[in-house]
C-alpha cells in the first residue's frame, strides 16, 4: 500500500497531495494551489460542519417558534425575513443545516461500511453466494434513491434516525456493486495469492490484505454519493415524509409553497442554502477523485 | 444477440420476484391496520372484517402473494383499497400524463446536454467551456423542486405570470398544453441535462486523443465530418450508460415535481397510495416501475451494440 493512500484514510484528502515530511501547513498551502475549488468547498463544508455543531448558538432567535410579524421581508433584525408563522428563517436556515448533515454524513457512513462489506464478500468468494448477493442489488439498484426512500420510510415511519437508515440502506448495494468491481480484479493479484499461500484465513485477507488497497476508491464513491444524499433528504422532507416537525429541515421548509408568493424568501434562502451545500459535495467529490486518480483531472 | 436477450430476461426473473415480494412484506409491516385506514375509524368491527375478507388480508403473507401473481397472470392488478378503483386503469389513466412530461424532459436533456458538451469538450479552455463546466455543476447542485418553486413563484411576482391549470389534451390544444408541461418538465431535466454534458465533456475529450482522430484531420476532413461521425459518435457509450440511469433518476424527480405542479400523473398516485398504505396500488406501480425500469437498462445494453458494431452479444 503506498504511503499516500493511507494518509488519504485517515486525515482526509488534503494529505494525498503532498508528500510525506513537510509541515502540515506547507501540506494545506499546496493543496491550495493545486486543487483550489477542492480546498474551497472543503472549506464551506467545514464552515457548514462549524454551523451546524454550533447552531444552538449562532441562531438569533428560536427556530421553531413565531418571533416576529409573519411573511415579514429580509431586514436588520430578521435577516432572511420570516415565515407564515412569523418564525425567524436565518435561524431555521442555520438549524437546518443540522439535520442536513447528519443525514448526509451518517447515511453515507452508513452506506459506505455495509455496501464495503457486501462487496467484499460477494466479489471475494464469487459462486452462487455472489450470484445471490447480485440479484438483490439488480432489485434494489432498479429504483431510483428516492423512490426506494419513500417506500421504506413509509413502512418505518418518520424520523430522523430512520430517514438516516433508510438512505444508507439505499445506497448501500450501489457502493457495493463497485467495490465488488474492485475486489474481482484485485483479488488476482499476487500478494493476495502469497496471503493464502502462507494460511491466512479469508477474514484476514479480506480485512488485512484487500480492505486496505480499496481505501482510495471507497473514498472516491463515498463522496461521489453525498450531493445524492443530500438530495434525496430534502426530496423526503419536502414531500412530508422526512424528518417531522419541529426539527427544521430544508427540504421541510420549501413545502410551504401557498406562501411564496406572498414572502419568496421563504424559498429563497433554505433552497440556496441546500445548493451551496449539495455544490460543495459536487465540487469536493470531484477533488477528491482528482487527488486519487490523476489521469482524470480538469475532465 | 437474441441468446443474448433470453438471458438477460431469464436473470430478470429472479430480481422481479425478489422486488414484488419485497414491496409485498414491507407493506405488511407498516403500522396501521388498512381496513380502518380505508373504512375509516367510526366503521364497525363487521364492516372492518368483512374488508379483510374481501381483500384476503387475514391470510398468510406467501399465499396473498401467490394469489396477486394469479391475478396480474390474468392482466388485474387489483383494486385499490382506497379509491375502490381498478389499479391497471388507475395506472392507465394517469400514465399519458407522467409520459408526456418525462418524453419532454428527455428531450431537454438530449438537446440541452449533448450538443453543449461535445463543443465543450472540442473547445477546451475556451469560454464556452467555462461556461458549460460552469452550468453544469450549477445543474448538478440545484435541487429541482426548489427550481420548480422557483420558476412558480419569482415570474408571478415580476410579470403576474401563472402558468395554466387547466390541462388540455396535447391534440386539442398543443399550445396550452405545451405550456402547462414545458414546466415541469424543463425543470426535471435541468439536473439530467448537466449530467449528459459533463458526461459528453469528458468522453469527447477521451476520443479526440485517439489516432484516428488525428487521421481523420490529417486526410483532410474537414471539422465538422470529424466531430460528427468520429468523435461524437464514438464518445456516446459512457453518455448513454448516464442516460439510461438518468431516465430511471426522472421517475424518482417526477414523484416532486408531479407534486409541486399538481400533474395527475404516476408519481402523485405513487405518493398519495403510499401514505394511505393503499397495498395493493402499491404493488402494481411497483411492479410496473419494476419492468419499466429494467427494459430500459436492457435497452442500454442493445444500444451499446447498435452505436459501436465492435461490441458483439452472444
Amino acid at each position: 500500500m503506498s504511503d499516500s493512500t493511507a494518509n488519504a484514510s485517515s486525515e482526509g484528502a488534503s494529505v494525498a497531495v503532498g508528500p510525506p515530511g513537510r509541515t502540515r501547513w506547507q501540506r494545506v498551502r499546496r493543496l491550495i494551489r493545486v486543487q483550489p475549488i477542492g480546498a474551497i468547498s472543503l472549506f464551506i463544508i467545514l464552515g457548514l460542519v462549524l454551523v451546524a455543531i454550533f447552531a444552538p448558538w449562532l441562531a438569533p432567535h428560536d427556530a421553531t417558534a413565531g418571533v416576529g410579524p409573519t411573511l415579514e421581508a429580509p431586514s436588520s433584525s430578521h435577516w432572511f425575513g420570516t415565515d407564515n408563522q412569523g418564525r425567524d428563517i436565518f435561524s431555521r436556515v442555520i438549524e437546518g443545516s443540522r439535520t442536513a448533515l447528519q443525514v448526509a454524513i451518517f447515511a453515507t457512513a452508513l452506506g459506505v461500511v455495509a455496501g464495503s462489506f457486501i462487496g467484499l464478500v460477494s466479489g471475494y468468494f464469487g459462486g452462487w453466494l455472489d450470484m445471490i448477493v447480485q440479484r438483490f442489488v439488480d432489485a434494489v439498484m432498479a429504483f431510483p434513491l428516492l423512490i426506494l426512500a419513500l417506500v421504506m420510510i413509509a413502512v418505518v415511519g418518520e424520523s430522523l434516525r430512520n430517514v438516516i437508515i433508510v438512505i444508507g440502506i439505499g445506497i448501500t448495494p450501489g457502493i457495493s456493486r463497485i467495490v465488488r468491481g474492485i475486489v474481482l480484479s484485485e483479488r488476482e493479484n499476487q500478494y493476495i495469492e502469497a496471503a493464502r499461500t502462507i494460511g491466512a484465513s479469508a477474514p484476514r485477507i479480506l480485512w488485512r490484505h484487500l480492505l486496505p488497497n480499496l481505501v482510495a476508491p471507497i473514498v472516491v464513491v463515498g463522496s461521489a454519493v453525498m450531493p445524492g444524499v443530500v438530495l434525496v433528504e430534502a426530496g423526503l422532507s419536502f414531500l412530508g415524509l422526512g424528518t417531522p416537525p419541529p426539527t427544521p429541515s430544508w427540504g421541510r421548509d420549501l413545502s410551504d409553497q401557498r406562501f411564496f408568493r406572498a414572502g419568496p424568501w421563504m424559498a429563497i434562502f433554505p433552497g440556496l442554502a441546500l445548493s451551496l451545500l449539495v455544490l460543495a459535495f459536487n465540487l469536493l467529490g470531484d477533488a477528491i477523485r482528482d487527488v486519487v486518480d490523476p489521469r482524470l483531472r480538469n475532465r | 444477440m437474441t441468446n443474448y436477450i433470453i438471458r438477460r430476461l431469464l436473470l430478470l426473473i429472479p430480481v422481479v420476484i425478489i422486488i414484488t415480494f419485497g414491496v409485498t412484506s414491507l407493506m405488511r409491516v407498516v403500522p396501521g391496520d388498512p381496513a380502518t385506514l380505508a373504512l375509516g375509524q367510526q366503521a364497525s368491527e363487521e364492516d372492518r372484517e368483512r374488508f379483510r375478507e374481501q381483500y384476503h388480508l387475514d391470510d398468510p403473507l406467501v399465499v396473498q402473494y401467490a394469489r396477486w401473481w394469479g391475478d396480474v397472470a390474468r392482466g388485474d392488478l387489483g383494486t385499490s383499497v382506497r379509491q375502490r378503483t381498478d389499479v391497471t386503469a388507475e395506472l392507465r389513466r394517469r400514465l399519458p400524463v407522467t409520459l408526456e412530461m418525462l418524453v419532454l424532459a428527455v428531450g431537454f436533456t438530449v438537446v440541452l446536454g449533448i450538443p453543449a458538451g461535445v463543443v465543450a469538450g472540442i473547445r477546451r479552455g475556451s469560454v464556452f467551456d467555462y461556461g458549460v463546466r460552469l452550468v453544469s455543476i450549477a445543474g448538478l447542485s440545484i435541487p429541482s423542486f426548489w427550481l420548480a418553486l422557483l420558476f412558480l413563484t419569482l415570474p408571478f411576482i415580476w410579470f403576474g405570470y401563472q402558468p395554466p391549470l387547466d390541462r388540455p389534451g396535447l391534440f386539442e390544444d398543443p399550445l396550452r398544453n405545451l405550456e402547462r408541461f414545458w414546466m415541469p418538465s424543463f425543470v426535471l431535466a435541468v439536473g439530467a441535462a448537466a449530467g449528459v454534458m459533463r458526461i459528453t465533456r469528458s468522453a469527447v475529450l477521451d476520443v479526440l486523443r485517439n489516432d484516428f482522430v488525428r487521421t481523420a484531420y490529417a486526410k483532410g476532413l474537414n471539422e465538422r465530418v470529424v466531430v460528427i461521425r468520429h468523435v461524437a459518435r464514438n464518445a456516446m457509450i459512457p453518455v448513454v450508460t448516464l442516460f439510461g440511469l438518468q431516465i430511471v433518476g426522472l421517475f424518482g424527480g417526477a414523484v416532486i415535481i408531479e407534486q409541486i405542479f399538481t400533474l395527475p400523473g404516476v408519481g402523485r398516485l405513487f405518493l398519495t397510495s403510499l401514505i394511505n398504505r393503499d397495498y395493493p396500488m402499491i404493488q402494481g406501480i411497483v411492479l410496473f416501475l419494476a419492468v419499466v425500469f429494467m427494459t430500459i437498462n436492457l435497452l442500454v445494453d442493445l444500444t451499446y451494440a447498435a452505436i459501436d458494431p465492435r461490441i458483439r452479444y452472444s
